[in-house]
This record gives C-alpha cells, structure tokens and sequence, in this order.
C-alpha cells in the first residue's frame, strides 16, 4: 500500500525554503486539543500519529520503552518524514526522555519536559537540522498523553525492566473455612478486647463488626449484628445461630455501636432469604463457600479440575489429588477442601497450572502462577506508579493520634513508627518525622506538625521490613520537586502488593500484625487474609487486584488501615472490590493536586473520568459490568450490590473537569491512512524496521531505504505484540467506559 | 455370563471420539487410561471363578482360564464346572433342561444388556461425564462420577475414579431389565505394573432372587 498523508495538508514547498523556516521555528502544529464536551474518537489515541510544520509531514510510531524508572520515561519513536503532498517518506529513529504523569484511572500517561536527546534519519542525515526543531517542537504535542496499556506493554517485553524488589513475606497458612452454605466470617483483630459500652453490654474493640458480650450474668452470651440480624453464641468462638428474640435492652447497645463510627453493620445489599452461618475468628482466617457441594468441571488438554460453584479460586490436580488453593496470592495445597492446607513452595506449583485457558474459567490464578506472562505483567504493572503533582503550598496534613503520640522501633532499622495512628508516621530522628498520606511524604520537626509536603524522602525509611505493619508507606515515593510543586507517586505496594521470590506479586505481607487499641479506638494494620483478595490480568484491563470479602453473602468487609482508611476520622469506607493498581490516593487531595495536565480526560465520553458511571471490572470473569453512580459490585459474582457506597469523581479534574484539559490529539487523524499500519519498530540501537508479510520477516531501513534484514526477529515479534496488546488493551478499556474498579475507589466513600 | 467380565474390563478401552462439551478433559483423561489399560491387559490371562445362586441356593460354580484368541478377543478354557447334577427320570430331567436353557438365555441377555453400562466407546464416557456434577473428590483422591438414565430412563450409574490414575476403583449400577430391578457393584484391584481390572463383581436380581458372582484372579503376564 502506497502510504499517504491527508489531503488537508499544505503541499510542499521548495526544499531551501523549507529549511529557512524550519530554522526559524515551526508555523503549524495539527496537534490539537478538543473542545469542551466534544467526543473524541478512540481512534486518535492510537499510532502512527501525525503533525506537520513547515511544509513537512511527520509520522509518529508507537513509542518503545527503554527504561522508566520511577516517573522518568526513556524511549523513542520511529518517525517518518516527507514533504508535504509527496510519497517520498524517510524513516528515523527520535530517542527522548520525559516526566510521566501517571493516571491509572484513566489509563493515560501524559509525558511532561519532553526532551528530544538524539534522532537519526539514516537516508537523510543532512536534513535532521531541518526535522529537529520541528520535531522538538512538536512531539511533545502529538506524544503528549499515551494510553498507559501503550507503553506498559511494550514495557513488559523490554530486556530492560528493572528487576522488581523481592520481598520476603510470611507464607504461613491461615485458617480456612470451606462452607456450602450462605457464610459470614467475621475477623477480631486477636484475642478480643472488650471495653464497657452500655449498660451490662461490653463491645468488642478490636473488630469492624458489632460484636457485644453481655455482662448479665443471667443473660451472659456474645452478640452479634450483622445483615440485620443478630446472632448469638456463648462464646466469641461459638457455636454462632441467629437469634430472633435477643435482649430487649440491646437496641440501645446497638445504637451506642453505631455512634462509635468505628463498627461496620455489614448490611446486606438486599434482604437475605435466609440467616447466614456465622464463623468468628481471632486468627487470620479466609472464608472458602462453594454454593452447595463442590462441582468439579475440567479444563481441556491438563489435569486440573477446578471448583465451578465458589467465588474462590480452588483447583483439583488430578496426578497428586490435591486441591490447590489461591488466596492473596498464594497457593495452599490440601487433599481435602476442609484441610489442613499447607503452602505451596515457589517452585513446587505443578506446571499444569501453567495450562489454564487464559480466556477461561478462573484464569485469573494465572496471575499468580509464576512464569506466565501474566505473572509476569503483574509484576511489571506493579512497578508503575500513580503519580500526581502536588501543590506545595496547598497539600495539607494532621496527624490524630489516639492519644498523645505513641512510637514503636521498627525492627532492623533505626526508625520508629507511630502505633496510634491511622497515618504512617515515622521518626527518623528525634526532630524528623516522615508521615504519608494517601501516596503524599510530608515531613516535620515534630511530631505534631506542622507537615509540609516532602520533597525528598530518606533512603533509611524504604528499608522499613514487611514485618513493619507500616511497610506499605516504602512504595510510595517522591519523584522531585520544583519550587511549587512535588512530583510524588506510588505503586500498587502502597495498598498492599508485595513482589515475592518466583517472581509473583502476592497481597498482604502475610505477617499478623498486632492491633492497636487505645481506648475505645482501634487502629488495625494491613491484613493478607480474611477479604478475599484477589488478583487479575484481563486481557482488556491489564492488572488488577481486588477484595470481595462477604462477597457471597453479600456483606461487606474491608480492609482498614491506612490508605484504606481515608483521613483520620476512624471512619469505616468501601474498598472491597477496588482495583489498587487503577485507583487514585491522590484524589483525597482536591485542588492541592495539580490538575493542569491532560490526564483527567476520558477521550472516549469526552469528559472527565465520568463520576457518575462505572464500569466495574470482574477479575474472575473477565467481564465488566456497568455499575451506575452509588452502586457496588462484586468482582466475584458479578452482581451488582445496591447502592449504598458512593463514589466521587476524580479531584485531579474535579467532577466537572472541562474537557479543554483534555487529552492532546490529531484531529486528522481520521482522515488519515496509517503507514504500514503501524508496524514500524525501532530497536534499541536506533534501526527503523517494519514487519514484511511477503517474507514473514522485518526489513530495515537504511542508508539505501528498505532492505531485508537477516537480524533474528524475535525481539521485533515481541515489540509488535506489545504493540498490539496494549493498543487492543486500551481500546477496550475506553469503550468500556473507563474506570474499572478506579470509579469505585476515585474518591472518598459514601455510606 | 463370563463374557460379562471381559465386558467390564472394556472399562479399560474406548475408541476416540471428540467433542466440546463439559468436563471433555476429563473424560479424556479417563479414556486415555483405559485405552492405556486395555493394551496391558492384551499381556494378561488370569483366571475366573462364577458363581450362581438362585433363592440361595448355589446353583452352579464354573472356573475359567481367560486368554486372548488370535481374534484379539478373550476365550474363556473351562477348568472346573459344579453345576448341579439334572433330576433323573425323562419328564423332570427334560423340565430342568429347559429351565437351565431359560436361564442361560436369560443370563446371556442380561449380560449383552449389563454390556451397555461398561460404556465401550468414548462417547459414552463422555456423555455421562458431561452430563452430571461431579462432587469434590475425597481424600483419598477418589473422585465418583454419577449418572442417571445412562442407558435406560430412570438407571444409575455411579464410577469411583482414583484420580492420579484414572482407574476405576469401583462401579456400581442400578438398572431396570425386562422390569425386573438389576444391580451390579464392581471392585476394581490395580497391580503392581498398574493393570486395572474387576477382581469382584455382584450382580443381583432381587425380583428373580438370582445372584451372580465372579471373582478374577491370578493374573499372568503372558510376555514373562
């Protein structure tokens, strides 16, 4: 196909004066930004895109990337170049360095301080003088804002992704309930604490649920409410039945709870046909239910069964008659469903596993089967930070302390933590503390404050072990800073992704971390278990990770603990099904965070991240669902729970962002016929190849134009498939409508 | 009657028939075994004791030596025969004669009948692994696989499968046959070199009070 450019465009003047104006600067930019409200077509977030200037014609490819440490992105783009209204097109290679600012929301990186360090035009060395500045000038518009699945994929293919941090993590199973039954568990953070709340009633502290004893002596039982009912047991252990005549004088206890705002009533999303079995426990406990016995169906071509009835991921290997187990990411193995399981050493996971159809029923425990590419992917996603740019001047903090401030040594290091806080603070001396929140560094001379927002962290606080409860806060990092504002950003480790040894990301450290309770409050620590968390690689949302605790029985509980307890009122909000490598911290920020860039615009509505619809992202199976404004929905099972949890729009953009801050794009581009479909790589030594279906090889572009190369292709195989899988990942994405999980998680919540 | 053991150990052999239905991987997997079994037990003869018992009462005791005929299928050489002596005296000799030929007739259609339960084409394996639930295996890593109307409206058919084999450990049978109640129950032994065969099969006929019972044994590798 004889490549062409739009007709709109200027025809070609003379060479010499061309570059007369290319020297002076370009005159023309197509690079436009779309009106307010105006839909932009998907397709002008694809590639090759196009600019012209100066009475040339350039062609952008998709980017390759090098190196992106951090926020700082090292890549370049083949190019191709040609006069203005002539088909005599040159091909280059245009290494760059840019600032990334990362929205996992919307699925786009914008690059900032673009700068252009080397071209080479191998046919046309004399005329870079003329293609620079134009290009300089130019690219930056027409590569500002590149969907995140664009370059996370041909990031994953690149032989130059750092290795991840290995952490070590405790393996040590939890206990494990296998129900056929309608189940809630209910999890008290250990032995349960109990303080006085009313009357003879005592509540259990160290807990989300509303869990009372009554001290009565002739009514002396535990009481739970939970999916309006109560249940009683005459220990915290049990047995637990529901109780439908409970104390007259226990509506007052309830109230009294409910007052505390620190207990979660776990109402159901619809009127329960039936009262649920109750399981308390004071151990790290994961709650497994198959609807009725167990169903084994089979996969195709291995000898793995899996359990088709259960939310869970639970696989029968027929060779060792074992069920395997996935649960935050690791593996158990038992040979009955009521166990006793014990882990699965890296390693020793049966290759089978490997074979699960990735389009099939739970294929998202390929995530977690080290060496799949999905495991793989995970690990890269897990590398790429949320960024935002905070206003220095703006960025506020207050540390609530229970109490006055009560610090405990981290072991291994010579920091100490705050242990009555929601907010990880930490001392690095006596007149230096560090404190993050929701993924921002603030520091301070002094416990108390005042904070200012950090512009660079000690290297000694991201040594902080994963024995730490507050190991979470050593993902979250400070990129730089001018005199305004800070670059900051955080990846998925921040809410709770660990990176282990077979190169697999888990959830949770595993480590049971002790509660704290001063008072009446309680402050918990990242828990592994106990809320179902699990994780996904969709082949159109890339990596995700969510909670669905009580999925099943349609009560929810969550995670509590610092990211996921927002601000500092103790107050309870949903994070169960939240997709934490899509959702955005920094959105607890408001204006404090910088929302001058093009990130924030959902080139596929038009508008900013839509903060009245959703769609919601089933990681076990693959689908999304649309889930309008209020509602919640569970990653399990795939319905939608009513609406009593909220969601906000995106702070970056406020929830009425303008449009004009929208994405930068070629408006010609639909009147445009792409080159060679796109199918022009570089490689890392700056030769231009394009893929050659005649020959099924690559040509590359040299001194004399086209030749057939005799170089292996296989690193050129997996540019183009990162290519390709990134372009369809982020297509599907927007016409999803965005979002995923990110909607459910943008903002703070609404009970 | 005694083909009604070769016709179980078709358990262990099936031709190959494919199509996309549920839970096919495992009715692979299971096919493949049999047909893996089927090849071994071509090495094999052993030996094969019936017994017939009517109200009770044994009625006839028959050893068999099975091996394979150039045919490639298994010939059955009488070693010992205790069927009970005919009455004297024409008449009631004549009767009894005529009651053995009813029962061998019957015997013989009941056996073509049980025949359809050994499930001899993948097909059949398929279709009633994909046509029932299969529960969580136990501990033991035994996983039971249960039909209804396999072969005629309102039969049972339950499998137990040793899952890292894929051998059948047991099979049992609830059927219908000229309306009388047929149940059959079949313990699988597997050998050393993993040969998997029926070494006890029962079969009962409440309504007729029959009961038939043949035992397997001492299996001999012919290539030893």
């Amino acid at each position: 196909m004889i490549p062409r450019f739009s007709n709109r465009l200027v025809a070609a003047p003379a060479i010499g004066f061309l570059f007369l104006c290319a020297c002076l600067g370009p005159l023309r930019s197509t690079a436009q930004t779309p009106p307010p409200g105006q839909k932009l077509d998907p397709l002008t977030m694809k590639w090759p895109r196009f600019f012209a200037a100066n009475g040339y014609e350039f062609s952008v490819y998709h980017p390759q990337v090098a190196k992106w440490p951090g926020n700082q992105i090292q890549g370049r783009f083949a190019i191709a170049v040609r006069p203005a209204g002539t088909s005599n097109e040159t091909y280059g290679v245009v290494f760059f360095t840019a600032r990334t600012e990362i929205d996992k929301m919307s699925r786009l990186v914008t690059l900032e301080e673009f700068q252009v360090t080397k071209m080479d035009f191998p046919t046309q060395r004399a005329m870079q003088q003329v293609y620079q500045p134009i290009i300089q000038a130019e690219l930056p518009q027409a590569a500002k804002t590149i969907p995140l699945d664009h370059l996370e994929a041909v990031f994953a293919i690149s032989a130059e992704v750092a290795k991840a941090k290995i952490q070590q993590v405790d393996n040590t199973p939890p206990r494990i309930i296998y129900t056929t039954q309608p189940s809630l568990l209910v999890l008290v953070d250990g032995a349960p604490i109990l303080k006085p709340l009313v009357g003879s009633y005592e509540r259990v502290v160290n807990t989300r649920s509303i869990l009372l004893l009554n001290t009565n002596l002739l009514a002396s039982s535990y009481y739970l409410y939970a999916a309006s009912n109560w249940y009683s047991a005459p220990s915290i252990e049990g047995p637990w039945s529901v109780n439908l005549a409970p104390p007259g004088d226990i509506n007052p206890a309830l109230e009294a709870a409910l007052a505390t705002k620190q207990v979660d009533p776990a109402y159901p999303a619809s009127p329960l046909a039936a009262p649920l079995v109750v399981y308390v426990s004071t151990v790290p406990t994961e709650l497994l239910q198959t609807t009725g016995q167990a169903n084994m169906l089979s996969y195709e071509n291995t000898d793995l069964l899996y359990i088709s009835n259960t939310d869970n991921a639970i696989f029968y290997y027929l060779d060792d008659g074992n069920y395997y187990l996935l649960i935050s990411g690791r593996w158990f193995k038992s040979n009955s469903l009521y166990g006793p399981w014990s882990f699965v050493a890296t390693g020793t996971l049966p290759s089978d596993f490997k074979k699960i159809p990735p389009g099939g029923p739970k294929a998202n425990a390929l995530v977690s089967v080290p060496g799949t590419p999905m495991a793989q992917e995970a690990v890269i996603a897990n590398s790429i930070p949320q960024t935002a740019t905070i206003k220095r001047a703006e960025a506020k903090l207050t540390v609530e302390y229970v109490g006055g401030p009560s610090f405990v040594a981290i072991p291994g290091t010579s920091l100490f933590y705050a242990a009555n806080t929601v907010t990880p603070v930490v001392m690095v001396n006596a007149n230096t503390y560090y404190a993050c929140q929701d993924g921002v560094w603030f520091v301070s001379s002094s416990s108390l404050g005042p904070w200012a927002v950090a512009t660079t962290v000690p290297a000694v606080i991201y040594t902080i072990p994963t024995t730490c409860p507050i190991h979470y806060v050593t993902y979250a990092y400070v990129y730089g800073c001018t005199p305004q504002v800070v670059y900051v950003g955080y990846t998925p480790g921040y809410m709770g992704t660990v990176v282990v040894a077979g190169g697999v990301v888990v959830y949770g450290t595993g480590y049971c971390y002790p509660p704290v309770v001063v008072g009446t409050t309680y402050v918990s620590y990242p828990p592994t278990y106990g809320y179902g968390a699990s994780m996904a690689v969709g082949a159109t949302v890339g990596f995700a990770i969510g909670f669905a605790a009580g999925a099943s029985s349609s009560c929810w509980y969550e995670p509590h603990y610092g990211c996921y307890s927002y601000s500092y009122h103790y107050t309870s909000y949903s994070y169960m099904h939240c997709n934490v490598n899509s959702c955005n911290y920094y959105t607890h920020y408001g204006t404090a965070v910088s929302s001058t860039y093009s990130h924030g615009y959902n080139p596929y509505t038009g508008t900013s991240y839509s903060a009245h619809s959703a769609s919601a992202y089933n990681p076990y199976t693959g689908n999304y669902a649309a889930a309008s404004h209020g509602s919640a929905y569970n990653p399990y099972t795939g319905a939608q729970a009513a609406g009593s949890k909220g969601v906000e729009g995106n702070a970056y953009t406020g929830n009425s962002a303008s449009a004009s801050r929208g994405v930068v794009g070629n408006a010609n581009t639909g009147n445009k016929v792409a080159w060679n479909n796109g199918n022009v790589y570089t490689d890392k030594n700056g030769n231009v190849n394009k893929y050659n279906p005649s020959t099924s090889s690559y040509d590359r572009y040299g001194s004399s134009g086209w030749q057939s190369s005799t170089r292996s292709s296989s690193d050129l195989d997996r540019e183009s498939w990162g290519q390709s899988t990134g372009s369809s990942r982020f297509s599907s994405w927007g016409s999803s409508g965005g979002g995923g999980w990110s909607l459910i998680l943008s903002g703070k919540r609404n009970r | 009657m005694l083909l009604l053991t070769a016709a179980l150990m078709t358990l262990s052999g099936a031709p190959t028939l494919i199509a996309q239905v549920p839970n096919e991987g495992l009715a692979n997997l299971i096919i493949a075994a049999r047909q893996k079994n089927a090849a071994l037990l071509k090495q094999y003869s052993w030996n094969c004791r019936s017994e017939l018992s009517e109200n009770g009462v044994t009625k006839d005791t028959r050893v068999d030596t099975v091996t394979w005929g150039p045919d490639g299928q298994p010939q059955h050489t009488l070693l010992n025969d205790q069927s009970n002596p005919l009455p004297r005296g024409f008449l009631r000799k004549r009767v009894a004669e005529r009651e053995r030929e009813e029962m061998e007739t019957y015997l013989k259609s009941l056996r073509t009948f049980l025949h359809q339960y050994t499930l001899p084409t993948a097909g059949q394996v398929i279709n009633l692994i994909s046509s029932t639930t299969i529960p969580a295996p136990s501990p033991d890593g035994a996983l039971q696989i249960t039909g209804a109307s396999v072969v005629v409206p309102s039969d049972t058919v339950s499998l137990t499968i040793n899952a890292p084999t894929r051998q059948t450990c047991r099979m049992s049978i609830m059927t219908f046959f000229n309306g009388d109640e047929v149940t059959v129950i079949a313990t699988f032994k597997t050998l050393a070199n993993g040969l998997n065969y029926p070494a006890y099969i029962q079969v009962n006929v409440p309504d007729k009070n029959l009961t038939l019972l043949i035992q397997n044994y001492d299996y001999m590798n012919q290539n030893n």
